[in-house]
């Protein structure tokens, strides 16, 4: 679904990606993990054309992504902080970005209903604490029902009870079929989602594996501990 | 107008400073005729207000609302929308608003002290100088990512326009 062709992303000398090839197929949930620095937020980036890449190309559903802005249509992301227009309702914002894309006739509203958004509709976004504003963000990324689904640290200042009904969510979409990328440095959250892990250092991929693979080949098992072990081996 | 600049032209409102900056125009513009004596004094202390005042106001606070929406503008560019039209929309809210706010405050009182050509100079300037400030804020803005930066930016850029410049 997403084909990633030598990308290579510098910022002045700093270069952040590396000549980065990878393939990523529908029905999977792929981990993206690294340290803090490693190019994650900019892989994130260069796949919704918010930063250009220095060399190399992205293809979505074996079409180039450059020169064209509907590609979009099938990503649904959800940004590491979230933050809207204060003085705007909840309502308003959603609307706003419904018709931002006029082609979706399904909402998938199963997060809407679930974090009991409706309640909330009037309320202004300045008064709306992070946890919530972050479930506005899921809501947003869900509601298209897109093939792709892009989460940037989505359990971050989440409470227990709704990161649990977000892994639910991400489970069920992932088994419709659908292309889940996340990044997130708690682990031992990921073990119970992924299917597959790419681990990312200094602007490369050290790895891009089958969550089961690296399991048996580590001989570990969370992914926690074969990260480790991974790092130790090197 | 596209709903992105109908979102922002809401939100904007909603805030007030627009409105009380329109107040504050009325009241200077009003106050300006009514203690000179002659209209053409008034007019030159209206074009000091338009050559100062009107500036720092497109300029500031535009660039401190490009600031304050930068998650929003990109969360915006991960939507299926053309990055022109998202910019479009944002140029377009603020410079009605600003540029609204302007005419709207000035245009009565000029109309009823001045002629009509006088009335139609001022304006025009005011208008076209809101226009170019709330330009020149976008470029302080997208200058850097650091909010400090980029506000240091734009007051010199209104230093180096409206004090030396004149």
């Amino acid at each position: 679904m997403i084909k990633i062709r030598k990308l290579k992303k510098s910022f002045g000398k700093l270069e952040v990606l590396k000549s980065i090839d990878l393939d990523l197929s529908q029905s999977e949930c792929i981990g993206l993990i690294g340290p803090n620095g490693c190019g994650k937020t900019t892989l994130f980036k260069s796949i919704l054309n918010m930063v250009i890449p220095t060399q190399g190309e992205i293809l979505v559903n074996n079409k180039s992504i450059y020169g064209n802005d509907n590609y979009r249509e099938n990503i649904g992301f959800m940004p590491q902080i979230g933050r809207y227009p204060e003085n705007m309702s909840i309502g308003q914002v959603l609307g706003t970005l419904k018709s931002l894309r006029p082609q979706t006739k399904n909402f998938d509203m199963d997060l809407f209903n679930q974090y009991e958004i409706p309640r909330l509709l009037n309320k202004k976004m300045g008064t709306l604490s992070g946890g919530t504003r972050q479930k506005i963000s899921a809501v947003l990324a869900f509601m298209f029902n897109p093939a792709i689904l892009m989460l940037d640290e989505p359990t971050a200042g989440l409470d227990p009870l709704s990161a649990e009904i977000l892994k639910d969510k991400i489970q069920l979409e992932k088994n419709k079929g659908k292309l889940i990328l996340i990044t997130s440095h708690l682990l031992s959250e990921l073990d119970d989602m992924v299917s597959e892990v790419i681990f990312m250092q200094e602007g490369n991929v050290t790895f891009h594996k089958k969550y089961a693979t690296l399991m048996l080949e580590t001989k570990e098992n969370t992914l926690a501990k074969a990260i480790t072990h991974v790092l130790k081996a090197t | 107008m596209s709903k992105i600049g109908q979102l922002v032209l809401i939100d904007i409102f909603k805030n007030k400073i627009v409105l009380i900056y329109a107040v504050v125009l009325l009241i200077i513009t009003w106050s300006v005729f009514m203690l000179e004596d002659t209209s053409g004094k008034g007019l030159l202390t209206l074009l000091n207000v338009i050559l100062l005042v009107v500036p720092l106001m497109s300029l500031l606070f535009s660039t401190i609302y490009l600031y304050n929406s930068a998650e929003f503008i990109e969360l915006l560019v991960s939507q299926p929308v053309k990055r022109q039209q998202i910019w479009l929309s944002l140029y377009f809210a603020l410079s009605l608003s600003l540029a609204g706010a302007f005419v709207i405050a000035t245009i009565i009182p000029l109309l009823l002290f001045c002629n009509l050509a006088q009335a139609l100079m001022m304006t025009i300037t005011g208008f076209a100088v809101t226009l170019v400030f709330i330009s020149l804020g976008f470029v302080a803005s997208i200058i850097s990512r650091d909010k400090a930066k980029g506000i240091g930016i734009a007051i010199l850029m209104w230093l180096y326009f409206a004090l030396l410049f004149d």
